[in-house]
């Protein structure tokens, strides 16, 4: 009897937690969204897409940075760096090289250049771990910047780029505004280079994306150039700082290759710890474009 | 932290260990399954007093398979002499383990067959690699154990069963 | 940390003070383990491909042990991957203790708090289980009880997993039932067809938090399953579901997830024959929802198809499509009497296997929405209906004879089909393979024995054809064996290749000792009694292995 009893209240506990854990989820699967904010002094984050040109399932993830796009607009700072075995120049029409010195280093330090592809990184922040995030976890990831943190950014970045066609070099003054009191740290900024709109092949493997196994006039986006102020920036303070303090700093005579079109470039900059317990963490990223 | 937890385990097997008695390994009791379906604690596996012998393989290991077949063509001889018994326990997991019944029927092996799907059996008894092999004697206490099978193996492997069967004692 | 280990020290030496009390206590009980070790040093070598590293040498090794006493049961094991040896996740790099747990059972109850390795039925919503040599473990580490009573035995857990050096985000909780319906009642106790009757049902928590997908944190599975024995025949069948889990690896779909497996088999002295079938539609099912490749997976759907242990045979391997596959596979192994004109003098063993696989059918919700499109219910699925796609076929034959004695032959003929972006995940062209094979073993004294294998494996596609041959000697418990593999290659597009190794072995008891030398393709390397994985590589290597 005493064990029939025990047979009962096994069955009422498992049954018990058995209801408990099934979430059925009725259409629409998409969540709605209000319009994107405007006003540039806003949080923005630095999203790094790990991606090459013979990865058959980055197209797949460059959707996925899109559809986040249209939720958070310009919030996300895109660069994408073509990285190790998939993004070799092969025979053509694979003969282009996106690659670069500044790709290659960063992809080396956080681990990209030997991991399978697609892989996001959301500010150079460790998430479970590690610093690399497969595909379905870009939009978790994005979100717990974005809405979980406050909409008004530590340190407000501004842009302001020019180019000189006579010698085709460019010249970009970066001001960054402390907008709320920072620990004592090394604080470094970085400042990139991306183009948009390269027509080149892409393999694909997804026929919601477009035609499989490859595209031929893929419109690559937000790939990284070059570093202009060498790959890991430069240091702009060393120590606490207070709201109010701002810094200037100016790059000038950077040159871009003949088959950069100036109309396409983008400056990318970002600032981020370089030491201590946040040591490479990005604190706010911008984008403006060159033209 | 993970490390540490660990470490402290270890001592504490350790200090566990040097409560061991010198008595003679015996059989764990894992539940392995039958070939039709029954499920049979190992604790349970005995041979009226004779030797027995676990032999853990899987169909997908060439040399498991071999060492099976060489030992069925001589078993009948085997149990006449020394009433030893085999007991074979694959080690196959789901995939494969459909294929197990096929096998010792096709094979026509008389074998004692059964099934751990989930390894529960080769982790209880340490074995890394198959065909992994004991050898117990009457008391159901484990004497000797090998791993991997050559040609000449078997005989070696009677030879040890014939001693158990004189009652001298072995070891490895 | 500190106080940890100062209170263990207390409790040692308050221990071995009393140690005459306690021995009563604890004595009896009994320490057991297993230690392996695999260690290479690589060279490069860019004729095959293969890398050295910048620490030359690679070391994978573990150390696991358990004490048992009476009811209750403790055990570890000690991990070390410095670096891991080329071919295992990188992820795994580093030391520690990956495994450990406390057991108690009697004849009713049994509860494990720590790690654990667990299935449900087939495995087919709830698998956790170790491959050391493929450097796969996905423990479950948490709490299990399993409960006993007449017939039934029922398994309830919660646990997380293990995730290389640490847990992956999902709670997977789960619970099992398991009847034996010819216990429950005397009378059925020994009649002649014998019912087994399995549920179960498998839940995964994950907090959620996509600005673009309404995703659910909690997903649910279950399955339910019938074995019946009677006589000769025996039958199986499992059918499990899967609510809503978009997830990585099936593109963020909704659609819930189906399988359905079944297994028919015949047997009699010297005759087996079985036929198994397998239909699984969208149930990849992990314990992270952002998960893919061999992490994580919960879930364990096999590969309907024979596992080859010849290496050119295992060269092309089916990898087992989760989220979508038809396939089918029958065994036939026949044994030709002795005595008679086509069994000879000892009897001949025939062993025939057919295996197919293909895709399943798959068609639009509506006009608007593409196949598998992210944030919708994927598509529709004709369940009769094969899908157009041959994912892989397998047909091989496989004959053995002793001719005598001292002779024994096996002679093996394979032919393969494989899909090239399925199973590896790079486009065309698929490939299609014929295999011979014939392993001779000579026995020319009692403890000495020669063995020679003979390979070939014919393609126009991927590198094209291969050849291998294989000595080996083996005396008591040492081998020496030289293994010369070819590579024909494709004449433009893959360079010939030869790939010569040697090696040699010792066994003593259950300890064993192999030291191996030269080039190695990636494939699994069967010699001196033992089969494993090997990644391709060129260099020294030596392996120790041992249990107590």
């Amino acid at each position: 009897m005493k064990n029939r009893l025990k047979y009962v209240l096994f069955i009422a506990i498992s049954c018990l937690f058995v209801l408990a854990s099934c979430d059925k989820v009725e259409a629409p699967y998409m969540k709605q969204h209000a319009p994107v904010v405007k006003g540039d002094t806003v949080r923005k984050l630095l999203f790094e897409d790990f991606t090459g040109h013979e990865c058959v399932n980055c197209p797949t993830a460059h959707k996925t940075i899109e559809d986040l796009q249209k939720v958070y607009g310009d919030r996300i700072v895109v660069m994408a760096e073509h990285v190790g075995f998939f993004a070799r120049p092969k025979a053509a029409p694979y003969n282009y090289d996106f690659r670069t010195a500044a790709g290659h280093a960063i992809a080396t330090t956080f681990g990209a250049i030997s991991a399978p592809l697609p892989k996001g990184m959301v500010n150079r922040k460790k998430q479970n771990g590690g610093y690399l995030l497969d595909r379905a976890a870009f939009g978790t990831a994005v979100s717990l910047v974005l809405d979980s943190l406050p909409k008004r950014p530590d340190i407000y970045i501004e842009l302001n780029p020019s180019y000189n066609s006579a010698d085709s070099s460019i010249d970009v003054e970066v001001k960054m505004t402390v907008l709320s009191n920072m620990p004592a740290a090394k604080y470094k900024v970085s400042v990139m280079l991306t183009e948009s709109d390269i027509i080149q092949a892409q393999k694909n493997n997804n026929a919601v994306v477009g035609s499989v196994p490859e595209i031929l006039n893929y419109n690559h986006k937000h790939v990284l150039r070059g570093a202009i102020n060498t790959i890991w920036g430069e240091e702009f303070a060393n120590g606490s700082l207070s709201k109010g303090q701002y810094f200037i700093k100016t790059y000038s005579s950077y040159k871009i290759a003949k088959d950069w079109k100036p109309s396409n470039l983008s400056i990318v900059a970002f600032v981020y710890y370089a030491n201590g317990t946040n040591d490479k963490m990005v604190i706010q990223a911008q984008n403006k474009k060159l033209l | 932290m993970k490390k540490t937890q660990g470490l402290l385990f270890l001592l504490i097997l350790i200090l566990m260990g040097s409560f061991t008695t010198d008595a003679k390994r015996t059989l764990p009791k894992v539940d392995v399954k039958t070939l039709d379906g029954k499920i049979v604690n190992t604790s349970s596996f005995q041979n009226n007093g004779n030797p027995i012998i676990i032999s853990f393989w899987a169909t997908w290991c060439k040399p498991c398979v071999q060492e099976l077949t060489t030992i069925a063509d001589v078993y009948d001889d085997w149990r006449e002499e020394t009433g030893v018994k085999l007991i074979a326990i694959s080690v196959d997991n789901s995939r494969t383990s459909g294929g197990v019944l096929p096998l010792v029927n096709g094979k026509d092996w008389d074998y004692e067959v059964y099934l751990d799907e989930n390894g529960d059996f080769k982790r209880a008894m340490g074995v890394g690699l198959v065909p992994h092999t004991f050898l117990l004697n009457g008391k159901g206490e484990i004497v000797w154990q090998h791993t991997s099978f050559t040609e000449g193996s078997e005989l070696e492997l009677i030879n040890l069963v014939r001693k158990l069967k004189k009652g001298e004692s072995i070891s490895n | 940390m500190k106080n940890s280990l100062r209170a263990f020290l207390i409790v040692a030496i308050m221990s071995f003070g009393s140690k005459a009390i306690l021995a009563q206590v604890l004595g009896g009980g009994e320490v057991h383990g297993s230690f392996q070790a695999d260690a290479q040093y690589y060279k490069k070598d860019s004729t095959i491909g293969a890398d050295a590293i910048p620490q030359k040498m690679a070391v994978n090794a573990f150390f696991e042990m358990r004490y048992t006493n009476k009811n209750f049961e403790a055990g570890m094991r000690y991990e070390l991957f410095m670096p891991p040896l080329q071919g295992y996740d990188s992820r795994w790099k580093g030391n520690g203790f990956g495994y450990r747990f406390l057991r108690y059972r009697n004849k009713q109850i049994d509860i494990t708090a720590g790690n654990f390795y667990e299935q449900f039925g087939t495995g087919m919503i709830l698998r956790s289980y170790q491959e050391w040599n493929l450097g796969f473990d996905n423990s479950l580490d948490g709490v299990r009880v399993k409960y006993k009573v007449k017939g039934i035995t029922l398994t309830a857990l919660a646990a997380k997993q293990r995730y290389y050096w640490s847990l992956g985000p999902g709670l997977i909780r789960g619970i099992d039932g398991q009847l034996s319906v010819n216990d429950l009642i005397d009378k059925w106790a020994d009649a002649k067809t014998r019912v087994f009757l399995g549920y179960s049902f498998v839940s995964r928590f994950q907090t959620a938090q996509d600005p673009i997908f309404k995703l659910p944190e909690n997903v649910a599975a279950q399955a339910a399953r019938i074995e019946l024995y009677r006589g000769k025949y025996n039958f199986k069948m499992e059918v499990g579901t899967k609510i809503n889990d978009p997830n990585a690896s099936n593109s963020m779909i909704y659609k819930s997830g189906n399988a359905v497996m079944a297994e028919f088999g015949y047997s009699k002295r010297g005759l087996g024959f079985s036929i198994q079938a397998e239909r699984v539609d969208n149930m990849d099912f992990r314990s992270n929802r952002n998960s893919t490749g061999f992490d994580l997976p919960v879930g364990y759907i096999p590969a309907m198809t024979r596992q080859h242990a010849y290496s050119l045979a295992a060269m092309y391997p089916y990898a087992s499509q989760a989220n979508g596959q038809m396939g089918l596979q029958t065994t036939l192994i026949y044994k030709l009497k002795k005595k008679t004109l086509l069994g000879g003098k000892y009897g001949t063993s025939v062993n025939i296997n057919y295996s197919i696989s293909n895709s399943i059918n798959k068609s639009k919700i509506n006009d608007s929405t593409a196949i598998g499109q992210a944030g919708t219910l994927g598509y529709k699925s004709d369940f009769f209906k094969l899908g157009d796609e041959k994912y892989f076929s397998d047909f091989n034959i496989k004959i053995h004879r002793k001719l005598s004695r001292k002779w024994n032959v096996s002679l093996m003929y394979m032919n393969v089909f494989y899909n090239m972006l399925i199973n590896e995940g790079h486009a065309v062209p698929n490939v299609k393979a014929n295999i011979g094979i014939a392993d001779i073993w000579w026995k020319f004294k009692p403890y000495n024995s020669l063995h020679l294998e003979l390979q070939s494996l014919f393609t126009k596609q991927d590198q094209g054809n291969w050849s291998s041959a294989m000595l080996e000697y083996n005396n008591h418990g040492f081998f020496a064996a030289a293994i010369l593999l070819y590579n024909q290659g494709i004449t433009g597009q893959y360079a010939s290749a030869y790939y010569p190794y040697a090696t040699m072995g010792y066994t003593h008891s259950a300890t064993r000792i192999t030291l191996g030398y030269g080039r190695q393709r990636e494939g699994i390397v069967c010699v001196g009694g033992v089969c494993r994985a090997v990644p391709a590589s060129n260099g020294l290597s030596l392996s120790i292995n041992s249990s107590f």
